[in-house]
């Protein structure tokens, strides 16, 4: 027999059970759907935090917030005395209106001294911060975040060197002028990058807020094994209200809720590979029961028991691959469409080709194992029997 | 020449703890071309003997060969499909269409077991078709089909294949007597056209004047042989 005639007969069988045939391919074309975006996830957490986030978020680095009433120098200096503690700077926040073409836009203005943006960014060096113009605010000379000087949808300059950009804080207006442009930083850590003006300290707290607080404190440790010990005396010694965290440990729990959401999704995925292969084993047993008089002729004119067990298992192949096509075409549609915004990075689920071998392989061998026990019984039945049977 | 040669075949048949035996040691020889009836009583052995002849089924000891094929030594499934494939068509009383099959796939069905090319199975599909005059019908379903039209779409299933064997087992059991002197009539002509050689059971006596011979069983055993001329000593048994 040819491979060609395998499938064709499959095809004609099928289609005398149109029901039950295209509810065993929606049963494959969800688990294909479930385990290509279980793993699509993983895989892209993977690379998001290859790529991205562990290069970014500096792992000996702890950052303590609080908006109200903020930290002080004296919380400062009280911070930095911990051992291991590095080095210990403040960032003063405030959230602001700027105008743009289009009208208000919010935005943080964030005051820190220059000297410790790489640390507060996770860059090697400033020059890697600004795409034009200086790097180091001064005065009330600012470097603007890609939000606000590029049109997000356009990717056209908005913004430009020189220009002045005054900026409306709780009443009052502050004019600045812009003195950098920010490249693109990409995904959110604590604050928006991209959505955030930065500027000199002194002028902050000279020209915007008459208080010397601090919103957040950024600590780096000598050694990055030791953060959690100090993220523990951080939070003991902190004022109330203070929120302590680290990157790590923010990458570590980010990792969990991945991880369980794939888990969940791979769950899923299991569940209907196992529906699926018991609804073809049934759906080929009931078929096998009503066409054993067509396996006894079958068998009459020449087809071996091979034949008969490969006729009754490209069905189940078919099932599947009709199924698991569905699928593909459902999660590449889908994969689109769905983001999972982390409070730091967003995930789309990558679509690999490793990845959509195994989501097509496992509903297939599954559904071949489930209707090899009813097709081994079709290829097995006696010819003279089977042609008796009423 | 004799193409089936049948020696001392037997077929036993356990059920629990009995034996009951289908044939006790049948020997009989077929010529080419000829039209053999087997008759007898209803289980007397009939259709085993035909299973057999034509690989449908294994004895329990003896020879059978057809061509210079050693059938009993057929072992393995592959070895007996391919022989029944290649040696063999079977027609039966019940007609044993595929009911979702035209007449026209009904008729491939032997050709694709035998990997033939799609165009090439249908002409020659087509061709088996209009030798039983059923050309007109190869879209058709067997539920569309009278049973006379439907069992000559078996014959033409069963000679596609250009077999050397024609087994036959009540191929008229269903029919009523027009259409069984059709099939009769077809019958002869396979085998003036074809050459084929037909064995056929049968328990309709008045068939036997299309036939060469007969060979009477009784109780799996070979009761008598008739040629032309002495079927009137069948009549009153
Ligand atoms: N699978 C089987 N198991 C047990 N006994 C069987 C089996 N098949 C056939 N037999 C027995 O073998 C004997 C011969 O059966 P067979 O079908 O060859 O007879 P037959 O001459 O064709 O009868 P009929 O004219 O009714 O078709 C019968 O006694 C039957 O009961
Ligand atoms: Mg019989």
């Amino acid at each position: 027999m040819r491979i060609s005639d395998y499938l064709l007969y499959a095809f004609r069988g099928l289609s005398e059970r149109k029901g039950r045939s295209a509810g065993a391919a929606v049963g494959v074309a969800i688990a294909v759907t479930a385990l290509i975006l279980a793993l699509g996830l993983g895989e892209s957490f993977q690379r998001a935090f290859s790529e991205t986030l562990g290069r970014t978020l500096a792992a000996n680095s702890i950052i303590v917030t609080n908006t109200a009433p903020g930290l002080t120098d004296a919380d400062l200096l009280l911070l930095g005395s911990l051992p291991r503690v590095e080095n210990v700077f403040g960032v003063a926040t405030v959230q602001a209106l700027v105008t743009t073409a289009s009208g208000y836009r919010s935005i943080t203005i964030l005051a820190v001294d220059p000297a410790h943006l790489p640390d507060l960014l996770g860059l090697g060096n400033v020059g890697e911060f600004v795409e034009e113009g200086t790097s180091e605010p001064k005065g009330l000379g600012v470097v603007i975040g890609a939000n606000i000087w590029m049109d997000q949808s356009t990717g056209s300059r908005l913004h430009d060197v020189g220009e002045a950009l005054t900026a409306r804080v709780g009443g009052k207006d502050v004019k600045l002028v812009i003195s950098g442009l920010a490249k693109p930083y990409g995904f959110r850590t604590w604050i928006s990058i991209d959505d955030s003006v930065f500027m000199d300290p002194e002028a902050f707290f000279t020209y915007v807020s008459g208080r010397r607080v601090y919103q957040a404190v950024i600590l780096t440790l000598d050694d990055p094994s030791m953060v959690q010990t100090v993220v523990d005396e951080v939070r003991a010694l902190a004022p109330p209200r203070s929120n302590v965290f680290s990157p790590v440990a923010m990458v570590a729990q980010l990792g969990m809720f991945v991880n369980s959401l794939g888990a969940f999704l791979a769950f899923i995925s299991v569940l209907s590979v196992g529906i699926t292969a018991l609804w073809i084993f049934d759906s080929t047993a009931i078929s096998v029961v009503q066409r054993v008089k067509e396996i006894g002729i079958l068998k009459a004119v020449g087809f071996s028991s091979t034949d008969v067990l490969l006729i009754f298992l490209s069905e189940a192949a078919l099932v599947s691959l009709i199924g698991g096509t569905a699928g593909l075409l459902l999660s590449v549609t889908a994969s689109r469409f769905i983001t999972i915004p982390l409070f730091v990075i967003r995930l789309t689920p990558s679509l690999s080709p490793q990845i959509l071998t195994v989501a097509i392989a496992a509903p297939l061998v599954a559904n071949l194992a489930a209707a090899a026990v009813p097709a081994r019984a079709a290829a097995r039945l006696d010819p003279v029997k089977a042609l008796r049977y009423e | 020449m004799s193409i089936v040669e049948v020696r001392d075949l037997w077929r036993e048949y356990t059920i629990g703890r009995e034996k009951v035996y289908a044939l006790r040691g049948v020997t009989v020889e077929i010529e080419k071309g000829e039209f053999l009836a087997v008759v007898g009583p209803s289980g007397s052995g009939k259709s085993t003997l035909l299973h057999l002849i034509g690989g449908l089924d294994r004895p329990t000891q003896g020879v059978i060969k057809v061509g210079n094929v050693e059938v009993n030594s057929l072992k393995s499934d592959r070895e007996l499909s391919k022989f029944r494939n290649e040696y063999v068509g079977f027609v039966f009383q019940m007609f044993h269409l595929v009911p979702r099959l035209t007449a026209v796939e009904n008729v491939e069905l032997p050709l694709i077991a035998r990997g033939v090319e799609a165009g090439e199975r249908r002409r020659a599909a087509l061709e088996a078709l209009k030798l039983v005059g059923l050309q007109h019908r190869a879209s058709h379903k067997p539920t569309e089909m009278s049973g006379g039209e439907q069992q000559r779409v078996a014959i033409a299933r069963a000679i596609v294949t250009q077999p050397k064997l024609l087994l036959a087992d009540e191929p008229t059991g269903n029919l009523d007597s027009a259409n069984s002197k059709l099939v009769m009539e077809l019958f002869k002509k396979l085998i003036d056209d074809m050459g084929v050689t037909i064995v056929m059971a049968t328990h309709n006596l008045e068939l036997l004047e299309y036939c060469d011979r007969a060979v009477r069983l009784v109780d799996g055993r070979v009761a008598g042989v008739y040629q032309k001329g002495e079927y009137g000593k069948l009549f009153s048994k």
